[in-house]
């Protein structure tokens, strides 16, 4: 009834990696663990829709709505976020969002061994809108009658300064043997009431989303190590909803999606609606069970985490 | 197929029966031609309360779409525009067919693949192009109804489509004379037509055509046997 899956020869899936060329419609290594959101929507149409079904008649139109509704809200809150985006800051120390960008997973500085080190978004800046003033105080405006804005705001631009004095990179060590060296300071490296947020070794940032810009503080950039940084962060996973049948979800999650969208085409029809808060829970535990199938569990590498740490697991 | 020749006699022989009257074959070549029709359109209603079941053959409904599917037929078209008498144009327009009777489903040939394209009203149609996650794309078309035709969004991309659709049957037309008092059909002239439809449909043409032919000669027995004749076919496709 069903025809293969395996849509390629061995020796052509293999082509690219191996320094040969790729079928035209090669669709990348490791398609297999992925369907495409058009493959869903036709299977829904045909499993779902049709006389002596639930769901008796639907345009697909509207199956591709629910489909796609499906492939957003589970990129925010079940897939894995496979966007990363790595970036040298320039002297101005501002990223602009990628496009398909949603929101941020985390905002890392990359360290001379390669390694990603989380930065701490600050809460206690922003850009605000600034208006031009004159000398007295009174606002600028424009021959619209609008006030005129400043393409940044000194709050911001402090914010980056270099010379900044939270900026300026003091080694606590050096400032303490330099001044204090014959002083008994026992609680040098012991810093009581701090605040762990600020504690972090890099500096911080923030997002100007009304800009769609991310701002770094003065500490990072300059062509240091501290330059790069990489953005990992959510889409919607449809930013090219164009072609459905290059939107993939994981198989592991395709049965969920079947029943996101049963629910919700089914609670918006009478004939359907009393059914719907079956198919409400149906969907909530599917969720929950692709929730777990993604998180990645291993049970003999969590044997490993725990190894040594006095717990008896059975595996 | 149903031969017409056969209704033919048969309701001349019923009509004739103590001299109640006759029909020429140009009345009954009318009537025949009504009778089809209303055959044929009953079918699609019919489909509809026919009971189903799991058997080979006394499953009614599949019975009912068995008898359309003699018409059923593809066609591709390419794109073509409408121009009304107002002057305007229509673009992204696909006409149907000479002998389209009945739309089933329309498919956008972007060879090697082919979409299916979705009906929407004119009024949805609107929010649609205007929705994000909705709007129309070469490879999620749709289409809505227009004056002889269809109009396809989006409007550039799609050049062909394939439409399935019921077609019209051929309007039944009986040739012949009489030979030596006889009524003999001339299957070979032009434009012979046999009735097109299923073979199980000959009793209720003949009665069919009938009930229209009582009221031509104006015989009310013949008008009532044929009505309650049409009664007792129509229970028994339920």
């Amino acid at each position: 009834m069903a025809e293969s899956r395996n849509i390629y020869t061995d020796q052509n899936y293999y082509a690219k990696f191996e320094g040969g060329t790729a079928p035209t419609d090669f669709k990348g290594l490791g398609y297999y663990s992925r369907t495409s959101l058009e493959d869903v929507i036709n299977n829904f149409i045909i499993a779902y829709v049709g006389d002596d079904k639930v769901l008796t008649k639907i345009p697909e139109y509207e199956v591709a709505f629910w489909g796609q509704r499906a492939m957003q809200e589970f990129s925010y809150d079940i897939l894995h976020s496979e966007k990363s985006l790595e970036v040298e800051l320039g002297a101005a120390l501002q990223v602009p969002l990628p496009q398909d960008y949603v929101n941020y997973v985390k905002v890392s500085v990359v360290g001379s061994d390669g390694v990603k080190r989380p930065l701490q978004p600050t809460t206690t800046t922003n850009n605000p809108k600034a208006f031009i003033q004159a000398g007295d105080g009174d606002y600028l405006y424009d021959s619209n009658g609008k006030p005129q804005e400043a393409s940044e705001s000194i709050t911001a631009t402090r914010f980056q300064d270099p010379t900044n004095p939270s900026n300026t990179s003091t080694v606590a060590q050096d400032y303490y043997y330099t001044n204090y060296n014959d002083d008994n300071f026992s609680y040098f490296n012991k810093r009581f009431g701090s605040n762990p947020e600020n504690m972090t070794g890099k500096g911080s940032f923030f997002i100007d989303n009304a800009n769609g810009v991310i701002y770094f503080d003065g500490t990072l950039g300059g062509g240091t190590n501290d330059s790069i940084i990489v953005l990992d962060y959510i889409s919607d996973g449809i930013a090219d909803n164009s072609d459905l049948s290059k939107v993939y979800i994981p198989k592991l999650a395709e049965e969920a999606m079947y029943s996101f969208m049963l629910y919700n085409l089914a609670k918006l029809r009478p004939a359907t609606a009393q059914l719907s808060m079956m198919y409400k829970k149906e969907a909530s535990a599917k969720m929950r069970n692709t929730k777990i199938r993604l998180s990645n569990y291993k049970s003999e590498e969590m044997v490993q985490v725990l190894r040594g740490k006095s717990k008896w697991i059975k595996h | 197929m149903v031969s017409i020749d056969n209704v033919y006699k048969t309701v001349l022989n019923i009509l004739n029966k103590e001299n109640r009257g006759y029909i020429v074959p140009r009345e009954f070549n009318t009537l025949a031609n009504q009778a089809q029709n209303e055959i044929f359109e009953g079918y699609f209603s019919l489909r509809n309360y026919a009971t189903s079941n799991d058997s080979d053959y006394s499953d009614i409904k599949k019975n009912v779409e068995e008898k359309i599917a003699l018409f059923e037929n593809e066609e591709t078209i390419p794109v073509g525009a409408f121009g009304n008498p107002a002057g305007n144009t229509t673009t992204s327009y696909f006409p149907y067919p000479s002998n389209f009777y009945r739309l089933g489903s329309a498919v956008a040939d972007l060879s090697p693949d082919k979409y299916h394209i979705t009906e929407v009203s004119n009024k949805d149609v609107t929010y649609i192009n205007r929705s994000p996650l909705m709007k129309p794309t070469t490879k999620n078309p749709v289409y809505t109804r227009h004056e002889g035709g269809l109009v396809v969004h989006p409007s550039t991309g799609i050049d062909n489509i394939i439409i399935s659709y019921v077609r019209k049957p051929n309007e039944p037309q009986w040739i012949g004379g009489t030979q030596a008092g006889q009524v003999v059909a001339n299957t070979g002239a032009t434009g012979y037509q046999n009735f097109e439809l299923h073979p199980s449909e000959e009793h209720e043409l003949v009665v069919k055509v009938l009930a229209y032919a009582g009221v031509i000669i104006r015989s009310s027995e013949i008008v009532q046997a044929a009505a309650a004749k049409d009664q007792q076919i129509t229970q028994s496709e339920r």
